[in-house]
């Protein structure tokens, strides 16, 4: 019956859409130019696919922090990421890696979904082993030029509202 | 008790300096044996002095023959180039306790390191602190290694159990949910074929999404057939009634 199989599908996927997720977007700064503009990409995307999600930058929720004037920036990160159900992390510029190297030992460290740059793989590198124990994900330039990456986060993240839908935690 | 300086012979009553001769004369006919002797008798040799034969060190007064301060229970002023040691039982004389509690309290300051013993002498220490033992860091510094240990066992654990869920999750979820609908046919064991059959896919998917179901904890294997486990009938189960889905229809 691939009517009802269509029509339970649909539902399915719209309980997903419909789930309330709060995604944080790491990567590099206004100044970046291209890479920023990916992160803004990625931000719209994931808005428009979940319809109840919230997807923030970190510099944008600063407010959002109790007495941010007496914390660092690490702390005032680290209360982000305590309130956010995953973060996707574009590991484009030092400043997320400097992010991702913070949080590596981190018990949040399994909220992050780091992309790097495929030409880093298989790195014996410091900077890969501590990457390690992380949510690691490559892409090609061709990947990140097209929609195809902004689409695998999206894959992703159904994955994150599938568990929020049945109450798995963490993921 | 000890005396250690010679100027204090001056001092001494005639009486007493007598009777340091005399000792010392008996001394020279009986040999220093029993001059020692005659030195350390109880007879009370007040006051005694260095001089002559006797060398540097002579028995002293008791506390109670020196001089009592006026309005004071501390026994007197010495001069200043006397060096006395003042005894528990001193102490004890002077606060109304017994010598023994003043041994145990004093005993007790040392270990607290509140007072400092040298040979004769006791220094008070100031503040009143104990000094930073090097047990101590010891201790802190493992306390702090350990539950960095743990900080990191427990960091480890998490992120050991989203790894299975996010497993789990993957599997069900994507592939037209392909995981979801093979856990809903796994009530009973069943080869991949099989289930390939059941719900119109590929034995390749069906193998590979039971692989990621199997690392989710959610499928067991037995003899090539699968089953789902508690694991994954609960999540069949939460995925029913929150959607209202059937998945064995989807």
């Amino acid at each position: 019956m691939p009517g009802a199989f269509a029509k339970n599908q649909q539902k399915l996927e719209k309980r997903l859409r419909e789930q309330e997720l709060a995604v944080l977007v790491w990567g590099s700064g206004r100044a970046s130019g291209e890479h920023y503009e990916k992160r803004q990409k990625i931000r719209k995307a994931l808005e428009e696919h979940f319809s109840k999600s919230e997807v923030r930058f970190s510099e944008d929720l600063t407010h959002l922090v109790p007495s941010a004037g007496d914390v660092g920036i690490g702390q005032q990160e680290e209360y982000q990421l305590a309130l956010s159900d995953t973060c996707v992390v574009l590991d484009t510029s030092a400043g997320p890696a400097a992010e991702i190297a913070y949080f590596a030992r981190n018990p949040l460290k399994h909220k992050l979904i780091v992309f790097t740059h495929d030409r880093h793989k298989g790195s014996e590198s410091f900077p890969a082993q501590l990457r390690e124990g992380l949510e690691h994900h490559f892409y090609s330039d061709a990947e990140y030029a097209s929609c195809s990456l902004v689409e695998r986060i999206c894959d992703r993240m159904r994955h994150v509202a599938l568990g929020k839908l049945l109450g798995v935690s963490p993921v | 008790m000890y005396v250690r300086n010679k100027q204090m012979l001056a001092a001494e009553s005639h009486r007493n300096l007598k009777r340091v001769r005399q000792i010392d004369r008996q001394g020279e006919e009986l040999g220093p044996l029993r001059r020692q002797a005659l030195l350390q008798s109880p007879t009370r040799v007040s006051s005694g002095f260095v001089g002559g034969t006797l060398g540097s060190l002579a028995p002293t007064t008791s506390s109670s023959e020196l001089p009592a301060v006026p309005g004071s229970r501390f026994v007197g002023a010495l001069p200043r180039d006397i060096e006395r040691r003042v005894t528990h039982q001193d102490i004890a004389s002077m606060v109304g306790a017994s010598r023994e509690m003043v041994s145990r309290i004093m005993r007790d300051l040392e270990v607290g390191g509140y007072l400092e013993s040298r040979g004769d002498e006791v220094r008070r220490r100031l503040p009143g602190k104990p000094p930073r033992s090097p047990l101590i860091d010891l201790y802190e510094r493992r306390q702090s290694e350990l539950r960095e240990r743990l900080r990191s066992l427990e960091s480890a654990r998490i992120t050991s159990a989203a790894a299975t869920n996010r497993a789990l999750l993957g599997a069900m979820v994507d592939e037209s949910w392909l995981g979801a609908r093979l856990l809903s046919r796994l009530a009973e064991p069943r080869t991949a074929s099989d289930l390939a059959t059941l719900v119109g896919e590929g034995v390749d998917p069906v193998a590979v999404a039971l692989a990621r179901l199997h690392r989710g904890g959610a499928v067991d294997a037995e003899n090539g057939r699968f089953l789902r486990t508690e694991r994954g009938t609960e999540m069949v189960t939460r995925l029913q009634r929150t959607t209202g889905v059937d998945l064995a229809a989807a």
